[in-house]
């Protein structure tokens, strides 16, 4: 997986592409963690590079969100590619996410 | 059975209000407005029943609640939870009759409605030897009609295969996929956490045909914990699956509620038989 930071309008995006899966989740983690630690604001993911996802990736995202939560900024689900849209679908990925930051504000 | 008039908006609202009354009682025991008011909305079901709509099953339940709730609003019973429970039950089957579909079985449905009003009458100290005491085993099953599969991983995926996204596509291709909730509450802090362990966890209502769903989960057993409820089963089954998982049973209950494998009343009911285990075993519908 490679990550690319992006600061816009008081904002950080990351954008990933690749595949992010149990192969890489390692890497991926420090990459995502990393660039966490070095945003502006609240950041959003833009996935619409990404090629693959596993239900792995998608447990890094929701621990990334919860890195965020804890750093005190919130960690938006934006743009997907297609086929990531097709493999998540089923998991409603932005409710999933935006339901995931409301608890964790509660909380 | 013939179709019954459509129900008018204000029975609905009033076993809307009875039921956010009743539920009141699970909270606050023996609150007197709120037994006062669902005297009055039993009174006015009662009478839409009898006049209006032709559900005789519903007037004679209503009649028999209205007065076990007087006798509460008058201190003459104690307002525990077993007759909560029971009141619960009876806000469930009346919901069941105005919707005049729930129950697949009419002798079904009139047998949890004669052992409903054999229960109120017993609390009350009127045995009514036209109603049949309630008889063996009663079981109150829940009205969704789709399998709900409960899944915590718990580790190591040993491949591909064992994707929870996959499994996920498998299930949309073999039935209806109706919803999934993704639980990220076991996830360890990510200091302690090697990021290839998958402790996901899912709640998905799946609308499938036959015996074949538990065949496909079969082949999970290592890589995670499942529980797989299947359509119109037993509420105790949903009390069982709230008592084991490790959620707080308040969160849980919410993703069964989106998933709609529970209605809210269903809901209240099991977390009353959570909250009082020494209570009576849960209910008896249909």
């Amino acid at each position: 997986m490679k990550l690319l930071a992006e600061c816009r309008d008081n904002r950080t995006v990351l954008r990933l592409s690749g595949a992010l899966t149990a192969a890489g989740a390692s890497a991926a983690q420090r990459q995502l963690w990393a660039a966490l630690a070095a945003a502006a604001g609240d950041c959003e993911l833009d996935l619409s590079g990404l090629r693959r996802i596993d239900a792995i990736g998608l447990q890094l995202l929701l621990l990334a969100r919860q890195q965020a939560l804890r750093q005190g900024r919130r960690l938006h689900l934006g743009r997907l590619g297609i086929a990531v849209g097709r493999s998540l679908a089923p998991c409603r990925p932005h409710a999933c996410f935006a339901a995931a930051t409301d608890d964790g504000q509660a909380a | 059975m013939n179709a019954p008039a459509l129900p008018p908006i204000d029975s609905r609202q009033r076993l809307a209000a009875l039921a956010a009354r009743v539920q009141r009682l699970a909270k606050h025991p023996g609150d007197l407005p709120s037994i006062a008011i669902a005297a009055a909305c039993v009174r006015g079901l009662a009478r839409d029943a009898e006049r209006r709509l032709g559900l005789p099953d519903l007037a004679a339940l209503a009649m028999a609640l209205e007065p076990l709730l007087l006798q509460l609003h008058r201190r003459e019973q104690r307002c525990d939870a077993a007759t909560v429970m029971l009141l619960l039950e009876c806000v469930g089957h009346m919901g069941d009759l105005l919707d005049d579909g729930v129950s697949h079985d009419e002798a079904e449905r009139r047998a949890r409605g004669a052992r409903l009003q054999g229960r109120l009458l017993a609390l009350q100290g009127r045995a009514d030897p036209g109603i049949a005491p309630p008889t063996g085993p009663q079981v109150w099953r829940v009205a969704a009609n789709h399998w709900h599969l409960s899944l915590r991983y718990r580790g190591r995926l040993s491949g591909p295969k064992d994707d929870p996204l996959r499994l996920l596509q498998v299930l949309q291709q073999q039935g209806e996929l109706r919803a999934v909730e993704v639980l990220d509450d076991a996830l360890p802090s990510p200091e302690a956490f090697d990021p290839r362990d998958c402790r996901l966890g899912f709640e998905i209502a799946w609308a499938a045909p036959g015996d074949g769903p538990a065949v496909l989960l079969a082949g999970l057993g290592s890589v995670a914990d499942w529980c797989l409820l299947p359509p119109r089963c037993p509420l105790t089954d949903y009390v069982d699956l709230l008592r084991r998982r490790p959620e707080p049973p308040t969160r849980l209950g919410e993703r069964l509620l989106a998933c709609a494998s529970l209605s809210r009343l269903e809901l209240d009911y099991a977390l009353a038989a959570l909250a009082h285990p020494c209570g009576p075993p849960p209910p008896s519908a249909g």
